[in-house]
């Protein structure tokens, strides 16, 4: 697995240059989460432009593109947007040495063995496998792939990813896949830690406030799409509402680009936003629509399927909605979480709902938007309701509870009355 | 004063209701144990499936048309779950499904096929001959 280890240490060199690029006032552990997100998100974008160019991938020539990133990347710096700056230093809180611990229980577990859930096999390692037979992305693949689990259409990014951890150890090897998901519950703390520094103006605080966060960032589904969207979606929210639009925005382009749930979230953001009468700001997000338009682009020339939008959409929301039974019993039914955390959360949520309705309008409303696309989806759903809700949606709420956990918390812990 | 410990107390009980023990609990787990576990999990349903891919893989190369041959006559009630798993392990294959989702039968996927990996089966097909039996199936290459 040292091949695989040194490779997300390069990728997160290189990422943290392009930080300094993007978001110019980063540093410490904001800079280095944001370094290892935008590091993953480059390895990724290189494998696609070769595979976009006819380029095979060999370790010589991504290696000849990851140094060109690096060596350019800082004299570009000066162009970077600004950011606002944030206060606090990082001590060390013994609250750091929990957190440390769970991440080298989770790091255990997502390397234990090759990657097993389902969704790897039939999806997001399947494309990896296939795109690495062929040093590219696969089109004959994608345009012939059927069956439930495999949307051709999702976005690329976490297979190229893997790819990428393929291309450095010279072989397919699933049993290291796993790091990225480490890589990407690192990243997320980091960010978290940092940002919640800067809120609460103690290192203690913002430590416990990490050592909480471990099981919302290490995602309990290794090797499938959850771990990215989570890591990029809930960054891309966390920098927006910090005022760090264009960061924010690029995290955003990057969730969109490992998941297709992170496309409605440009959008939920944008209503968040907007709401929060941030107008000049919903402009900014523009990086996110920029960074996954290539694929869309491209995966619209290849009639890539998309099992939501297939056949007659609307006649299926109709029926849904005139039949709602099935849908709330089994969002009902199915697991969403832990029922306790829900309920400690619901009276964290009481108790600081004045500050939460004042003052996180952008996040609040960014959330709930992203909640209606995802019933929206349900509605327009062409498989059996109760099979699509049981098997995804735990996974999909697990999407929006570390941003809403997260404002919870650090206005439990702060103390000054006003925040950004 | 009070308000502030109610804070700090929702906060911790939130911390803890989250916590995931299972993060701490790994350590005292047998690693070779659970990786052994974890590796047949998705193979779970059909005992043995993995093992006979992996000796097909071997014994195949890349390009070579494999049709996927199994006991379950429905796409739903077992052939989908074996023709899915051999789509990852026999990547860089051509996989052809001898059924579709509406269960109906492929027979031009087994007339392109150069071999059929025949999963939980040991019966002779007409038109092939076997070239690896396991404990779990059979690879089955055209005769020429």
């Amino acid at each position: 697995m040292i091949a695989e280890v040194v490779a997300l240490l390069i990728a997160a060199a290189i990422g943290v240059a392009l930080a300094r690029l993007v978001d110019r006032t980063a540093s410490g552990a904001l800079l280095a989460g944001e370094g290892i997100l935008l590091g993953i998100g480059a390895m990724a974008a290189i494998l696609f432009v070769f595979a976009i160019a006819g380029v095979a991938w060999t370790r010589i020539g991504v290696a000849v593109a990851v140094i060109a990133i690096g060596m350019v990347a800082p004299l570009t710096r000066r162009f970077a947007p600004p950011s606002p700056r944030g206060a606090g230093r990082g001590v060390f809180s013994p609250f750091d040495v929990v957190t440390l611990v769970l991440l080298a229980g989770y790091a255990r577990l997502a390397t234990i063995a090759p990657v097993w859930e389902v969704d790897y096999i039939a999806d997001f390692g399947l494309k990896a496998r296939n795109f690495w037979e062929v040093r590219g992305i696969d089109w004959g693949f994608l345009e012939a792939a059927f069956g439930r689990n495999a949307h051709p259409d999702y976005p690329p990014l976490l297979p190229l990813s893997f790819d990428f951890l393929a291309l450095a150890r010279g072989a397919w090897n699933d049993a290291a896949h796993g790091l990225l998901n480490v890589a990407f519950a690192v990243a997320l703390l980091l960010v978290v830690r940092r940002l919640a520094l800067e809120e609460t103006e103690s290192a203690h605080a913002a430590a416990f406030l990490a050592a909480a966060f471990v099981p919302l960032a290490a995602s309990p589904w290794i090797g499938i799409g959850e771990a990215p969207l989570v890591a990029f979606g809930t960054t891309a929210l966390l920098l927006i509402r910090r005022g760090s639009v264009v960061p924010g925005a690029v995290m955003l382009g990057l969730a969109a680009s490992a998941k297709n749930e992170g496309l409605t979230l440009i959008v939920a953001a944008a209503a968040g936003l907007a709401v929060a009468k941030r107008w000049r700001d919903v402009v900014r997000l523009w990086p996110a629509v920029v960074i996954p338009l290539p694929w869309l682009v491209l995966r619209q020339i290849h009639h890539l399927r998309n099992d939501i939008t297939e056949g007659n959409v609307v006649a299926r929301i109709v029926e849904h909605l005139r039949h709602p039974k099935p849908l709330l019993n089994a969002v009902v039914a199915y697991n969403a979480g832990r029922p306790l955390f829900w309920l400690a959360l619901a009276v964290g949520i009481v108790v600081v709902i004045r500050p939460l309705i004042k003052g996180e309008r952008f996040v609040l409303v960014a959330l709930a938007v992203q909640l209606l696309f995802y019933l929206a989806a349900y509605l327009a759903t062409p498989h059996d309701v109760l099979w699509h809700v049981r098997w995804s949606w735990e996974r999909l709420i697990s999407h929006l509870s570390p941003a809403l956990t997260y404002v919870v918390l650090v206005r439990l812990l702060t103390t000054r009355a006003e925040m950004y | 004063m009070k308000q502030r410990a109610l804070r700090i107390a929702v906060a911790a009980a939130i911390a803890a209701a989250a916590f995931q023990p299972f993060y701490l609990k790994i350590f005292a787990v047998s690693r070779a144990g659970m990786s052994e576990m974890l590796r047949e999990m998705p193979y779970r349903k059909t005992p043995g499936l993995r093992l006979f891919l992996e000796g097909v893989r071997a014994r195949t190369r890349n390009g070579d048309a494999i049709a996927i041959a199994t006991p379950y006559s429905g796409w739903d009630y077992g052939y989908d779950y074996v023709y899915v798993r051999s789509t990852y392990v026999l990547t860089g294959r051509r996989v052809l499904p001898l059924l579709d989702a509406a269960n109906r039968p492929q027979p031009q996927n087994l007339a392109a096929a150069q071999f059929v990996a025949a999963y939980g089966m040991h019966a002779p097909m007409p038109g092939f001959t076997a070239v690896w039996s396991g404990p779990d199936g059979t690879l089955l290459r055209r005769a020429p």
